[in-house]
């Protein structure tokens, strides 16, 4: 526990500088990098190919496989229709 | 000082008392971008004037900052202490009172109420004009009433909460999720009070587009199915953060996150780690759900929105170390005091918006353009939002949006509305622009966009200006 409240006292005293640098950052505006997948598309990917497989366990494997692929399928559509996703997927 | 450690509710009180003092002396109170506060020019223009806010709308924001502009005084000042300073303080004192509920001890729960009174996340949104404030109170009495099992207060105060933030919607139904197949039930009877006092208050952002306000400012003029759509797509960031700037966002979350506690961190996991129990899941579900959102989103001013996480971990902390011997609570409670001292000088927002001033700087520029100019400009961002305030305060600009004049019904509604009201006319920028030229009108263009002027046909002139740079129409 000792060793933990140092570890974290520590890091609060070394993170500081960085945490205050990043919330008084006053500049315009962000560059954003549309050409590589965003993070958030390989989690859902990954969240929806876990529920589907743990829903269809009982079911035949290509079952799970054409479901799967539907999922993934409207997922797509979905995000170039919101629009965030749309040059990374589409 | 007896008879004020006798009394829980009478600590409850100083603690409220010494928060809002100590948030109104950190304060900053007029137009500032300290702390990803550039919204405040938005939120002052829609409380002053009826006009469609950035999407989704704060409608109760805007209610109770039209409320606040009619009371005597300055605005910015009355909706900093009103609806940030206070809010933020009241949120102290919940977290004491909750704390108190389930530890019965004095102690433990002042140290959770010093725990969000050093968080400087909080802090940073309490001491500001921002939204944030008074959401994540409604949010945070909404758990004081749940622990309490007055289910109808819960749901009031959640829907106010969403009227005021729409993150406050998703966290209460993810607390509907966790919570329990029987307790959702009951809750869900109670849905009607939620879709009155939460949901129907957005009908003002659709009233607001179909009665075409002037001037019609960010987006939405003109009221269709298409116009709401485009008006509700430029908020989507969520999520789209990419693999090669997911690490330095992982890097500035765990800074942040750990600046913001400290040692508070220690029991709050300890404590979620080993219980069970829908108090714990619905601890969790806030603190994760703003969590996921800074760490996915493109834009990255959305530490923000670890403000709705602060009071759930300062509770939890608190939880935490009930568990712990009385040591623990005096080097955690030592250590949460300490950050309250240091962000005395870290996050100051006076002071910090005193040493660079750059809001002020960017709205002097506005008012010190000749009378009529024409400023070309995003439609969103601090600067902008700094002409909307300075066009709300009587000054006399014409703003010209960029926009997507082949595809978006916004851009084609807002032409039709500067042919109108200026006879400015054109079917693009470059022709908007050289229309006001026409008229003799002097032309602005926002300098971070000065790459553009070539395409618009306009040459840049030599100026000092750091925000809006004058040119002239080739």
């Amino acid at each position: 526990m000792i060793i933990a409240y140092a570890i974290i006292g520590a890091a609060t005293l070394v993170l500081g500088t960085h945490a205050v640098s990043v919330v008084t950052d006053q500049s315009l505006g962000y560059t954003v990098d549309v050409g590589s997948l965003p993070v958030n598309g390989l989690l859902l990917y990954f969240v929806a190919s876990v529920a589907v497989d743990r829903a269809t366990k009982k079911l035949p494997k290509w079952v799970g496989w054409a479901i799967l692929m539907l999922v993934l399928g409207g997922l797509t559509m979905l995000f170039r229709y919101v629009g965030g996703y749309r040059t990374v997927l589409g | 000082m007896r008879l004020v450690w006798s009394n829980y509710y009478v600590i409850a009180i100083v603690v409220l008392t010494i928060s809002a003092t100590y948030y109104t002396l950190l304060s900053v109170r007029h137009l500032s971008w300290i702390f990803a506060s550039g919204d405040m020019g938005d939120w002052l223009t829609a409380s002053a004037l009826w006009v469609v806010p950035q999407p989704p709308g704060s409608p109760l924001y805007i209610i109770l900052g039209h409320l606040l502009a009619l009371l005597p005084g300055d605005l910015v000042t009355k909706m900093t202490l009103l609806l940030s300073v206070l809010p933020g303080a009241v949120t102290v004192a919940i977290v004491y009172l909750v704390v108190f509920k389930q530890t019965k001890s004095k102690l433990i729960s002042t140290a959770s109420a010093t725990i969000l009174l050093g968080c400087g996340v909080f802090l940073s949104q309490a001491s500001i004009l921002e939204e944030y404030s008074i959401a994540v109170m409604f949010l945070t009495l909404g758990f004081y009433c749940n622990q309490h099992g007055n289910r109808e207060l819960t749901v009031l105060f959640l829907a106010l909460g969403t009227a005021v933030h729409v993150v406050v919607l998703v966290v209460a139904l993810l607390w509907l999720f966790v919570i329990g197949r029987e307790e959702a039930r009951q809750y869900l009877k109670l849905m009607p009070i939620f879709v009155l006092y939460g949901i129907l208050p957005y009908t003002l952002i659709l009233a607001i587009m179909a009665w075409s306000p002037d001037p019609p400012f960010f987006a939405g003029w003109g009221l269709s199915v298409t116009s709401v759509r485009e008006y509700l797509s430029t908020a989507g960031v969520a999520g789209t953060i990419t693999i090669l700037d997911f690490p330095k966002r992982l890097w500035d979350a765990s800074a942040i996150v750990t600046w913001s506690f400290g040692l508070a961190l220690i029991p709050m996991v300890m404590w979620l780690w080993k219980t069970s129990g829908p108090v714990k899941r619905i601890l969790a579900a806030t603190i994760l759900f703003p969590l996921w959102y800074y760490l996915t989103a493109q834009d990255p001013t959305t530490w923000t929105y670890l403000a709705f996480a602060a009071p759930v971990i300062a509770i939890g902390a608190g939880f935490g170390i009930a568990n712990l011997s009385r040591r623990h609570v005096y080097i955690v409670g030592v250590v949460a005091l300490g950050l309250v001292i240091a962000n005395v000088a870290l996050l100051n927002a006076n002071s910090l918006d005193n040493a660079s001033p750059n809001a002020r700087e960017c709205y002097q520029e506005v008012m010190a353009m000749p009378d009529g100019s024409a400023v070309l400009t995003e439609r969103g961002g601090f600067d902008t939002f700094a002409v909307f305030y300075a066009m709300s305060q009587g000054k006399d600009v014409v703003p010209v949006f960029f926009g997507n004049a082949t595809t978006s019904d916004n851009y084609r509604n807002y032409t039709r509305w500067l042919l109108g009201k200026f006879g400015i006319e054109g079917s693009n920028d470059a022709k908007i622009m050289r229309s006001a030229a026409g008229q003799g009108r002097p032309l602005f263009l926002q300098r971070q966009r000065l790459n553009y002027a070539d395409g618009l046909g306009v040459a840049v002139q030599k100026s000092t200006n750091q925000y809006f740079v004058p040119v002239t129409a080739r």
